[in-house]
């Protein structure tokens, strides 16, 4: 099938090839419909993974669809896409609620939450150097966990840190949705067509890196997680009318430092108190006291690198994470 | 007259707009707003028309707003904030309300220069007194960069792109500053977040204002104008520096540059930080660009010598 899978707009696609009898990935899950949630952050090619993952679906004859939540996230901000790939034509085109497989691209935002809705039965695969026992554990998780140290695949694949092409092998690999030869081919033609032959070839080779290095362990947790899945947003019988909220400044509640891959490291002596930086800042996250530049708050600095970039002395430097 | 508009004091204060909003980084929405809001000496009442800065700041159940604000549709933030301002006055009128308060609307450019233009000229029009504030990033950003009706000559959007039948953006923009001057209201500026000074002193100006007033300030887009997060106040300097972006106001029917470069730079300089219009510097283009700087010549001289058409 031809299908605009390169990066660019979110898409529907809903196409079956050939038969759709033929659906081992599907089998291997056990359903009729399988149900992907990724989690990564703008920019980190969460829904290129899932384009390709429809992509490689489709040529096992599998009925598809790839798409990435539309809201107010922004570059940098924690993401989400989504597949549905079945045996028969899928006609929900609702969010994906509760998940066969969580896919978690970005180590920093493995948590509780990326749990909710997330089935007993199913699949939590995450971007981490640590073991499916400590990551099952760090997240109090009943069910199978797949880890892969995608940087190092990366790496050894010769290619940008990009997370999402090793974590679709390791997807693949952990789940048996998709067959290796299927992904092969999708990963192959994705990036032929938009960064050239030697490009698509490092990426295959990631995948099978990560077919290879994916580690996988089965953990029988009696503790029941079902109440924290629970959504917290009220109903729509419970909304004040007109969704009114009553707290100033509540969205302090929501720490954007996490966006952050690189901070702004202070130096006092340097600074002059201009305050160019407090007025430019887009998240007020210059500190002061009584006029004078105290420091950064990296609660909510999502390290866009303004205020370096203003400050007339040398009192702001941009330093990466870690 | 108020208070006064030093950095120093302000920082004592509460922000307008808190963290934890969910714009961009690197945004410049948000240093306007709190730009804008800073300068007022009274508590304000804030609409907002639908786009970027409605919907990253106010993600239910959030808001980051530190004062009363609304959203009703893209279309009506000018209706709306006229409604509210009509209200308070028959409620002064009648002694229930006391407070001296204002009345400020925020939109971009598509709930401005399109969406919102109707709502808008007819609050104009009926003389509410309050003060509109386009931020204007020059394209539809919160839907994924479509154009508008702000987007300059030459730009790249993803609806026009550019290739080898188009070049970016066929038109020139509309000049609004210029339509809203023509309701004849009492105070109408450009302004550039890169000049925050200009830009709270225009702000108080039109927050004094005997009627309508209506600011126009340029919101540098790091998705849009394909530009890197920590750029955006460089790329704000140069769009003023360039006169692609004149800093004026219109008081009363007298217009005034408020902002001379003190160099004025040639247009290039402005494109070629700027991936949105990274194509026009190839060969092929240069008569497309002798064309876009004439106009912004010719557009200065204008200006300068008084005249906003």
């Amino acid at each position: 099938m031809q299908t605009e899978l390169g990066s660019g707009v979110d898409f529907y696609v809903n196409k079956a090839i050939g038969s759709a009898m033929e659906s081992p990935g599907v089998e291997a899950i056990g359903a009729e419909l399988v149900e992907v949630r990724w989690h990564g952050r703008g920019g980190q090619g969460a829904v290129t993974g899932a384009k390709i993952l429809a992509r490689a679906a489709t040529k096992e004859g599998l009925w598809i669809q790839a798409f990435s939540e539309f809201g107010p996230e922004r570059r940098g901000a924690p993401v989400l896409a989504f597949n549905r790939i079945g045996a028969n034509e899928i006609r929900t085109y609702a969010p994906v609620e509760e998940p066969d497989v969580v896919v978690v691209i970005d180590p920093a935002l493995l948590e509780r939450a990326v749990l909710r809705g997330l089935k007993a039965e199913g699949w939590l695969v995450v971007n981490t150097p640590f073991s499916p026992r400590q990551v099952a554990r760090n997240v109090s998780f009943s069910g199978t966990v797949a880890t892969l140290d995608a940087a190092a695949v990366s790496r050894e694949a010769s290619l940008p840190p990009l997370a999402n092409i090793p974590m679709l092998g390791a997807l693949a690999a952990a789940t048996g949705l998709i067959q290796r030869s299927a992904l092969e081919e999708a990963v192959f033609e994705t990036f032929r067509a938009s960064l050239g032959e030697e490009t698509a070839r490092k990426n295959v080779r990631a995948v099978n890196l990560a077919w290879s290095q994916v580690r996988i362990g089965h953990y029988l947790d009696p503790g029941s997680t079902e109440e924290e899945n629970e959504c917290a947003l009220p109903s729509w019988q419970e909304l004040e009318p007109g969704g009114t909220l009553y707290q100033p400044g509540s969205a302090r509640d929501y720490l954007t430092g996490m966006w952050r891959s690189s901070y702004p490291l202070f130096k006092r002596e340097e600074c002059n108190d201009c305050l160019r930086c407090w007025v430019f800042c887009p998240d007020t996250s210059i500190m002061t006291n009584e006029g004078k530049v105290t420091g950064i708050d990296l609660q909510y600095c999502k390290g866009c690198g303004v205020c370096a970039a203003v400050c007339p002395r040398d009192a702001l430097k941009m330093v990466p994470e870690n | 007259m108020g208070r006064s508009l030093n950095l120093k004091e302000l920082t004592r204060e509460t922000p307008p707009l808190g963290p934890g909003h969910r714009l961009c980084a690197g945004c410049t929405a948000s240093a306007i707003v709190r730009l804008v809001l800073m300068a007022a000496d009274r508590p304000v009442v804030v609409v907002n028309a639908t786009g970027c800065l409605e919907v990253a700041t106010t993600v239910y159940p959030y808001t980051a707003w530190n004062m009363p604000w609304m959203h009703n549709a893209f279309e009506n933030a000018a209706a709306t904030v006229s409604g509210i301002e009509a209200a308070y006055r028959v409620r002064m009128r009648r002694g229930e309300l006391r407070e001296p308060l204002y009345f400020v609307a925020f939109g971009g450019d598509g709930g401005t220069y399109d969406i919102g233009l109707q709502s808008l000229s007819g609050a104009l029009e009926r003389g509410h007194r309050f003060v509109y504030v386009c931020y204007d990033n020059e394209a539809y950003m919160n839907t994924g960069i479509q154009r508008s009706s702000s987007t300059p000559l030459g730009s790249w959007t993803t609806t026009t792109p550019v290739g080898s039948v188009t070049v970016g953006k066929s038109t020139r923009r509309k000049d609004l500053t210029a339509i809203i001057s023509a309701h004849r209201i009492p105070y109408v500026a450009q302004c550039a977040i890169s000049h925050h000074m200009d830009l709270m002193r225009k702000a108080r100006k039109a927050f004094d204002a005997t009627g309508p007033a209506f600011l126009n300030i340029l919101s540098p887009c790091v998705p849009g104008w394909r530009i890197e997060p920590s750029d955006t106040v460089r790329v704000s300097q140069m769009a003023v520096d360039t006169c692609f972006w004149p800093l004026f106001e219109c008081e009363e029917g007298k217009l005034r540059v408020t902002v001379q470069p003190k160099e004025k730079k040639p247009v290039q300089e402005y494109f070629q930080i700027q991936g949105r219009y990274r194509h026009l510097l190839r060969p092929e283009h240069e008569a497309l660009v002798a064309k876009m700087q004439q106009e912004v010549d010719q557009d200065w001289q204008r200006l300068k010598e008084g005249r906003i058409l």
